[in-house]
């Protein structure tokens, strides 16, 4: 955990108001008492930085979740564009917001159907899978197109792309919106 | 028991004038335009080997077959179509919200009513959401969020708490259901838990009025066959609430009864819409006064 969510979590603690520190793209963020939960997860900023997006949206937390919005209402449970969510220490992205990353991020691979399959039913990716790429290296956080360019996840590079193992370690992928509710269907308050 | 069991209901829709049939919903889908034409998932759909057909008395619906399940795919997972049944499609088009609108919708959850009325109003205006059982709050959420929509609140709460006063409203009631929808439906249902659920829909009906402003329009609809939650409840809203009924423009369904076991209601309740299986749909719009 860095300096930053350390001070957010003690202040949430204390129940002072976040100070938005605005000088370089962070989100803004005013004080809500709901956002005490805050504390231990990545800011929207940490979260776009190893894509190589700099620039992180404005955005409110609201029941653990991150909204564009202009309008928040008190008691509401989601407003405006969804654009992610807290998942323990890191967040996941909205579906919406997964574009505009796939779009803005510094290195891609496309992948062909049979990958793009097995990727959203949660499995890394395979070099023999990958139809077209922006050069990646070992290390770099990659998002994963399909062949229609649209963004299906992400994920962190573990070996070349001639490699006959596994050379993307999948971290998030869509099929995470099912795997959600079907979770959430087995809980019953 | 004379009260319930299949022969019990078929009776009473024999009786209601109703050719019992056992034909099965056909599967469907809504396609989303906030995210996409339908000629782009048509062809994108049919090259995996799904048959699409247009549904002619909706906007947006098309009748599938596949091989596959529908839910799974990446289209699916990227919003661009709801599966929703033919009939569900309409209260929403009856209602037919516009880009300047704020509307209400009382009984959110799974939400597919709400992505269609954020579809239609463009992602403009204001939908304001309630759901109150908890449980099914989570999949809410994850419809509006797959399916891009960006003009909608959400509260988990009743809606009676709502704030304000509306240009429309949709009130999709919790209701019985129907034998389509729930396999042992027949077995599970007497006519008390139908009189039960019609006081709570009097009571919906009563609060959804109270938040609608003057001139203003609210869809009620239900899944039900029977007409103690559709008809007769519309009887007893003309009755004692400022409102008057519209006529429910639609090419299918039948006008809604206006002589239910020997009783005569009044004259406007023809205005609503009936469909019996396997549509299976009530759709009454009505304005404040």
């Amino acid at each position: 955990m860095n300096k930053t969510d350390n001070s957010r979590s003690a202040s949430a603690r204390r129940g002072d108001f976040f100070l938005p520190s605005h000088s370089q793209g962070e989100i803004k963020i005013s004080q809500r008492p709901e956002r005490r939960n805050v504390g231990g997860s990545q800011t929207l900023q940490e979260f776009l930085l190893p894509f190589g997006i700099k620039q992180a949206p404005e955005a409110q937390i609201i029941n653990r979740s991150y909204f564009i919005t202009k309008e928040r209402m008190p008691g509401a449970i989601y407003s405006g564009e969804c654009i992610a969510h807290m998942r323990g220490p890191v967040l996941i992205p909205s579906i919406t917001f997964l574009q505009q990353i796939g779009k803005q991020a510094r290195k891609h691979v496309v992948v062909n159907a049979k990958g793009e399959w097995l990727y959203i039913c949660g499995r890394d990716i395979f070099g023999k899978a990958i139809i077209e790429h922006n050069k990646p290296e070992v290390g770099d956080r990659v998002v994963i197109l399909n062949e229609h360019k649209e963004c299906i996840g992400y994920g962190d590079m573990l070996a070349p792309l001639d490699s006959k193992r596994v050379v993307i370690k999948r971290l998030f992928d869509i099929g995470d919106l099912l795997r959600r509710e079907r979770k959430t269907r087995k809980v019953r308050f | 028991m004379d009260n319930a069991g299949k022969e019990f209901f078929h009776k009473r829709y024999s009786g209601l004038g109703w050719k019992i049939t056992d034909k099965k919903p056909l599967h469907s889908l809504r396609v989303n335009t906030l995210k996409i034409t339908a000629k782009e998932l048509i062809t994108r759909l049919e090259k995996l080997g799904v048959k699409l057909e247009r549904i002619p008395f909706t906007k947006n619906g098309y009748y599938y077959e596949s091989k596959f399940s529908l839910g799974a795919i990446t289209e699916h997972l990227l919003g661009y179509y709801y599966i929703q049944e033919a009939g569900a499609q309409l209260p929403v088009e009856v209602l037919d919200p516009k880009t300047t609108d704020t509307v209400l919708d009382c009984c959110a959850a799974p939400g597919g009513k709400t992505t269609q009325l954020a579809q239609q109003m463009k992602n403009q205006g204001t939908i304001v959401s309630f759901e109150l059982k908890p449980h099914r709050i989570p999949s809410i959420l994850m419809n509006l969020e797959r399916c891009g929509v960006t003009n909608t609140t959400v509260f988990q709460n009743n809606f009676a708490a709502a704030k304000g006063q509306y240009d429309k409203i949709l009130l999709d009631a919790p209701c019985s259901g129907n034998y389509q929808l729930e396999e042992g439906w027949f077995e599970k249902r007497t006519i008390e838990d139908i009189q039960k659920s019609s006081e709570i829909q009097k009571r919906l009906l009563q609060d959804a009025v109270r938040l609608l402003k003057t001139g203003g329009t609210m869809v009620y609809s239900t899944c039900s066959l029977e007409p103690e939650e559709n008809e007769l409840n519309i009887q007893w809203a003309i009755e004692n609430l400022p409102v008057r009924l519209e006529k429910v423009n639609l090419s299918i369904g039948e006008d809604g009864l206006t002589s239910v076991f020997g009783k005569k209601l009044h004259p406007d309740v023809a205005l609503c819409k009936r469909l019996w299986p396997p549509e299976a749909f009530f759709i009454a719009k009505m304005v404040k006064l």
